[in-house]
């Protein structure tokens, strides 16, 4: 019981001490205008519903990292997006299927994120507001067969507003 | 070797892999995904004490002893492809070791101390090179085949196994680096991560089939003997033998 009651009064002791951190905090924000502009300035709308950018894998062949014709399209949308937006920040996530080594799978994946930012920087995007970064083979199907391992390999595009 | 007084060293949520024992048997040098992305922990089995020893933009991975166990090869990448790097075991005096457009990556050090085996994709698909940390200039070990990966040592620097693909089949294969015959130790078809016992009379590695959780065995290095060794009703992967003989 004694204990309990020394656990409350830390809480609180706690809870007094960050009440006073969260002002800088909610100061960040009005640096780049109110919520509102940030959402205009990084036309969240856009990003939410355009067909391409709504649209966030590419697909790659077994031991391959060359973007495909076909995701040519979804890279460039991406690209304009990011060179329109200087205060976008984007993360290219490689992944890799399950065959293999973990560390090649891990590098392979990051050869694969680092050619989608390539194919990004040829259509204007800029370093800055790029990074890449592979999971490897972690977070893939460890008993996919044929085709289906193709869902696994992979760079996912993500914002850092989501 | 039978299972039994097995004993968490470290536990998450997050996936660990490439676990390194050092030759002195103190410490492990290991990869944790706890940061969103791959970092590099250094772990003292004694004190229980962890330091995270990289952790630069981009991924961090692929730790690999010296001999002398006072070194760590690792990888980087920043916003590039992997690359090699050398540093002291606490993190410090970091230095670029080979510089390559291709992905360099599975360091891993010869037992005298003086060159680094790695997988490199300069050739096209992953390939064994080596090189001498005096010379600079990497050669290409394998030649068979067109996926060639893992690469460990035998102790007395002779031998080198590695993790072969041959129509989509993953297998341990065994090269002697005098003669450069090959050997295929295992059918497959999901093997990985093969290493030398400290007598290096086998090697441990990884295996699993279609459908079943991966498992630990161990190979004979004439092929002729695989044993499975049972570590519990675990999923277990990437074996690492301790350096003691026994």
């Amino acid at each position: 019981m004694k204990k309990s009651l020394v656990y409350v009064s830390l809480l609180s002791a706690l809870m007094a001490g960050c009440s006073s951190t969260p002002l800088n905090d909610a100061a960040e924000p009005g640096a780049a205008g109110s919520p509102n502009s940030l959402e205009e300035s990084l036309s969240l709308d856009k990003l939410r519903s355009d067909s391409l950018l709504t649209q966030r894998s590419v697909y790659f062949d077994f031991d391959k990292y060359e973007v495909k014709p076909e995701y040519q399209d979804i890279v460039n949308a991406h690209a304009q997006y990011v060179a329109d937006h200087p205060n976008a920040k984007v993360t290219l996530k490689g992944h890799a299927d399950y065959r293999g080594a973990h560390e090649y799978n891990l590098a392979l994946g990051q050869k694969r994120s680092v050619s989608v930012k390539g194919a990004m920087n040829v259509s204007g995007a800029n370093d800055d507001q790029i990074e890449t970064v592979s999971y490897g083979e972690e977070e893939a199907n460890q008993n996919c067969q044929g085709n289906e391992c193709s869902q696994d390999r992979r760079v996912v595009i993500s914002y850092e507003v989501e | 070797m039978d299972g039994y007084n097995s004993k968490a060293v470290v536990t998450s949520t997050q996936p660990i892999i490439s676990t390194r024992w050092s030759p002195d048997g103190e410490k492990i040098a290991y990869v944790s995904f706890e940061k969103k992305k791959p970092v590099i922990f250094v772990q003292n089995l004694k004190t229980g004490e962890r330091k995270l020893v990289a952790n630069f933009k981009g991924n961090n991975s692929a730790p690999a002893w010296s001999p002398d166990s006072k070194k760590l090869a690792i990888v980087l990448t920043y916003n590039a492809n992997s690359q090699i790097y050398l540093m002291d075991a606490d993190g410090s005096n970091i230095k670029r070791l080979i510089r390559s457009r291709s992905i360099d990556t599975e360091p891993t050090w010869s037992p005298d101390g003086k060159s680094i085996f790695f997988v490199s994709d300069r050739g096209g698909g992953p390939q064994i090179y080596k090189m001498n940390l005096d010379d600079d200039e990497a050669k290409r070990v394998t030649f068979e085949g067109r996926y060639n990966v893992s690469p460990r040592l035998s102790p007395d620097g002779k031998l080198l196994t590695f993790i072969t693909m041959e129509q989509g089949s993953f297998r341990v294969a065994v090269q002697n680096l005098i003669s450069n015959q090959v050997m295929k130790l295992t059918v497959g078809k999901n093997d990985e991560s093969p290493i030398f016992s400290p007598n290096g009379h086998m090697i441990l590695y990884t295996r699993k089939l279609q459908g079943e959780k991966a498992e630990i065995a161990t190979v004979s290095l004439n092929g002729l003997k695989s044993v499975k060794i049972d570590v519990g009703k675990e999923l277990t992967q990437e074996p690492t033998w301790s350096p003691f003989d026994f």
